[in-house]
């Protein structure tokens, strides 16, 4: 009896450059990502300025105040 | 099966990527989570508790706390959407929403609405104050877990209790300023709580089919069409001298005594048109037209309290009605 080739795993992207994808897809994809990655750099770029200037604003005792 | 072959028959390349389990989602689908137009609604009313609250509170910490109030309430829209996601794919009106499109997987929303409460209710704490930060997440557990979790699909009344959800956003304007809750903040919590049934049951009768078929039972779809209208006309009784009380309280000015007097009797005459009106076009007329009113007089009775609160505090010239006329003068 022949014996088979165990499959060999197929290898998991580490990145999506390694999948597959039509050139439109690809385009398409990029685009939602670089939008999300703009959001969300801005979103963490208005905490870090919030966070300054609240801590501008109420001094070095920002966080200690009765409850 | 390599995402080239999965493209190859498919119009829509989101719908290849997401089986290849790539996220397609753009900012613009994050933000319509957040449910902007009801935002805007929270932070408006949450602005005007803001502006009521008797003390002072730096510019930019008054803006800390109506950002963290707005990311909470966008925050529950999320959660909502993520809970939802079934009732809303058969509903007309919110077919197109993130999820049900296909634009945002139920865990992206589901992590995104648990990120952005437990941020809004940290910040809000952190560098606010911790009184209007547990009303903030009070307000978040009580719409995503007690209205949309478990009244929305099994009551009729869902939207009167779940509408507390959506009244509270001025109290926790007003607690950001001074730390407590009075009468003031309660009763611009009142006015909410008692304008959102009305105003969603007016858009409940325009959407009973989108209802009916998503299963959730309305007041419209349950107790009929008739005993809603009933029910809308004595919200409507109810909530036209609520709404009047701040100025006979001495909270508010001639003006806005003036506008929720005529706006509550506007208010009345829309039920009363619509609690009359016969036959299906004429009916959905005058929901409609409810519906739209309901927003323009909250939208205006909080717009006038703010800006004669502004006005007070600007030009130090005293707004408030005549003590005569406010039920102090008897004391």
């Amino acid at each position: 009896m022949a014996r088979t080739r165990p499959e060999t795993p197929r290898p998991v992207p580490t990145s999506t450059e390694d999948v597959p994808m039509k050139a439109e897809d690809r385009a398409f994809y990029e685009k939602q990502r670089r939008s999300r990655s703009i959001a969300l750099a801005l979103g963490l770029g208005a905490v870090v300025v919030l966070f300054y200037f609240v801590s501008l604003i109420q001094g070095p005792g920002i966080l200690q105040r009765p409850l | 099966m390599s995402l080239t072959d999965a493209t190859s028959d498919v119009a829509n390349p989101s719908l290849a990527l997401r089986e290849a389990g790539l996220s397609t989602a753009s900012a613009r689908d994050y933000i319509n989570l957040l449910k902007p137009r009801v935002m805007s609604l929270v932070v408006f009313t949450a602005l005007a508790g803001l502006v009521a609250a008797p003390g002072s509170l730096h510019p930019f910490m008054a803006l800390t706390a109506i950002l963290c109030i707005a990311v909470g309430a966008g925050a529950s829209g999320a959660l909502n959407m993520w809970y939802d996601a079934d009732i809303d794919a058969v509903m007309g009106r919110t077919a197109l929403r993130p999820i049900p499109s296909g634009a945002v997987t139920p865990r992206e929303a589901l992590a995104f609405g648990v990120l952005l409460s437990v941020f809004s209710v940290g910040v809000l704490g952190l560098l606010v104050n911790w009184q209007a930060s547990a009303l903030l997440a009070f307000t978040i557990i009580f719409y995503a877990v007690i209205y949309t979790m478990w009244l929305k699909r099994s009551t009729p009344q869902n939207i009167v209790i779940g509408g507390l959800a959506g009244a509270f956003p001025p109290a926790i304007g007003w607690l950001a300023v001074t730390g407590s809750l009075t009468l003031e903040p309660v009763l611009m919590v009142l006015i909410i709580f008692m304008w959102t049934p009305p105003h969603f049951w007016a858009l409940a009768i325009l959407k009973e089919e989108d209802y009916g078929r998503a299963g959730v039972p309305m007041l419209p779809n349950v107790a009929g069409d008739r005993a809603t209208r009933a029910q809308i006309l004595l919200y409507a009784v109810v909530l036209a001298p609520l709404a009047a009380l701040p100025a006979f309280f001495g909270y508010a000015g001639v003006l806005y005594a003036l506008v929720s007097i005529t706006g509550g009797i506007g208010f009345i005459q829309h039920a009363l048109r619509l609690q009359k009106a016969d036959g299906i076009a004429d009916r959905n007329k005058a929901a409609g037209k409810l519906f739209g009113f309901s927003i323009l007089y909250l939208f205006v009775l909080f717009a006038v309290m703010m800006g004669e609160d502004i006005v007070e505090r600007v030009t130090g010239l005293a707004v408030a009605m005549p003590q005569a006329l406010t039920f102090a003068a008897g004391s």
